[in-house]
């Protein structure tokens, strides 16, 4: 084994267990995530294994099949969160608005 | 019951004041509401008889007018008035965009530069033409060609009110108002108004760049709304 690999290797595990520890109860993504974890794993100690996998999909390298991949996913992720983003301007926007009405005040009542 | 909803952020302290006492001198209840802009200005206008709102942050003016106007609902509002706290404005019209409503012409009167003829030579040519633009865009997005793309002063029933419900908090909200019109089906009128290009509220209003966050912001919320 390589150092990177030792390293990689590392990281995948430590990442994993934290997100184990931080998501309670949501099953689906613990058993998505031990898979990615598994096969990430698994190309770290046999990196051949995606040059094979890229040259059946007409990919050259196994490293290139990867960032394609990579920036697909962060897209992904981006839209994700940019849907959250807005529920949570919508979200307080309502809030703010509660309170801002609920505080509402009628001014220049008594004239001296 | 009429009330004019005033959205307030960034404005000169002197220059809010003349602008609301010029909407005062018409006894309408005026629902002034701060966007989370500074703390101050309820001191500065404590002694005018107006409703005060203000959100703890700035969300946008198209958020301010939804505030304002479900207070103003609150408040058995019989009709509702959209007005810009610039100076832009004049608080005579208000009373030319009510009068279909009470004729029961229209449900929603929309102001419109161009058809006030004497306007229409003061607005400076550059902003002319992204206006002329911004029509088309409210046209692809909305299905409603209007003369006046982007005039904040409006005024509409109790009944309309309930039915448009602003999302866009930005500025992208002008055209919304036109999409929430067509879905519900309400009546709607255009009506000359006087729009004052002043210094002041030239500095002040939309900067012509704004037109791409309009757009970028309408082409989002069509996406995902």
């Amino acid at each position: 084994m390589t150092a990177i690999q030792i390293l990689l290797i590392f990281s995948i595990v430590l990442f994993t267990l934290i997100f184990f520890l931080k998501l309670k109860k949501n099953n689906l993504i613990k058993i998505l995530l031990s898979l990615i974890s598994a096969f990430g794993i698994y190309f770290v100690l046999f990196p051949k294994v995606t040059t094979t996998i890229s040259n059946e999909l007409g990919v050259g390298r196994g490293t290139d099949l990867l960032l394609y991949v990579f920036i697909i996913g962060v897209l992904f992720t981006l839209i994700a969160f940019y849907i959250q983003l807005r529920k949570l301007k919508a979200q307080i926007t309502i809030l703010i608005r509660e309170k801002a009405i609920n505080e509402a005040v009628v001014l220049g009542k008594p004239h001296n | 019951m009429i009330y004019v909803v005033v959205p307030v952020f960034n404005e000169e302290a002197i220059q809010l004041r003349q602008n609301l006492l010029a909407l005062l001198k018409f006894h309408y209840n005026i629902v002034l509401v701060n966007d989370g802009w500074n703390k101050e200005l309820k001191e500065s206008i404590a002694d005018l008889p107006i409703h005060y709102i203000r959100h703890s942050v700035n969300l946008g003016q198209g958020a301010a007018l939804q505030t304002g106007v479900e207070y103003a609902l609150l408040h058995n509002a019989e009709f509702i008035v959209h007005f810009d706290a610039d100076g832009q404005h004049n608080p005579e019209n208000i009373a030319d965009l009510i009068k279909p409503l009470i004729n029961g012409e229209a449900e929603i009167a929309l102001g419109s530069r161009f058809l006030a003829n004497n306007t229409v030579k003061e607005i400076p040519p550059f902003r002319r033409f992204i206006l002329f633009l911004a029509r088309f865009v409210n046209y692809i997005f909305t299905g409603m060609l209007l003369s006046d793309a982007h005039n904040g002063l409006r005024a509409m029933t109790r009944k309309a009110a309930e039915q448009i419900f602003l999302t866009e908090n930005s500025y992208a909200h002008a055209t919304q108002i036109l999409s929430e019109i067509r879905k519900n089906k309400l009546n709607y009128k255009e009506i000359p108004v006087t729009i004052y290009y002043s210094q002041y509220s030239t500095n002040k209003g939309q900067k012509s760049f704004n037109m791409f966050n309009i757009f970028l912001d309408l082409i989002l919320n069509k996406i995902f709304r």
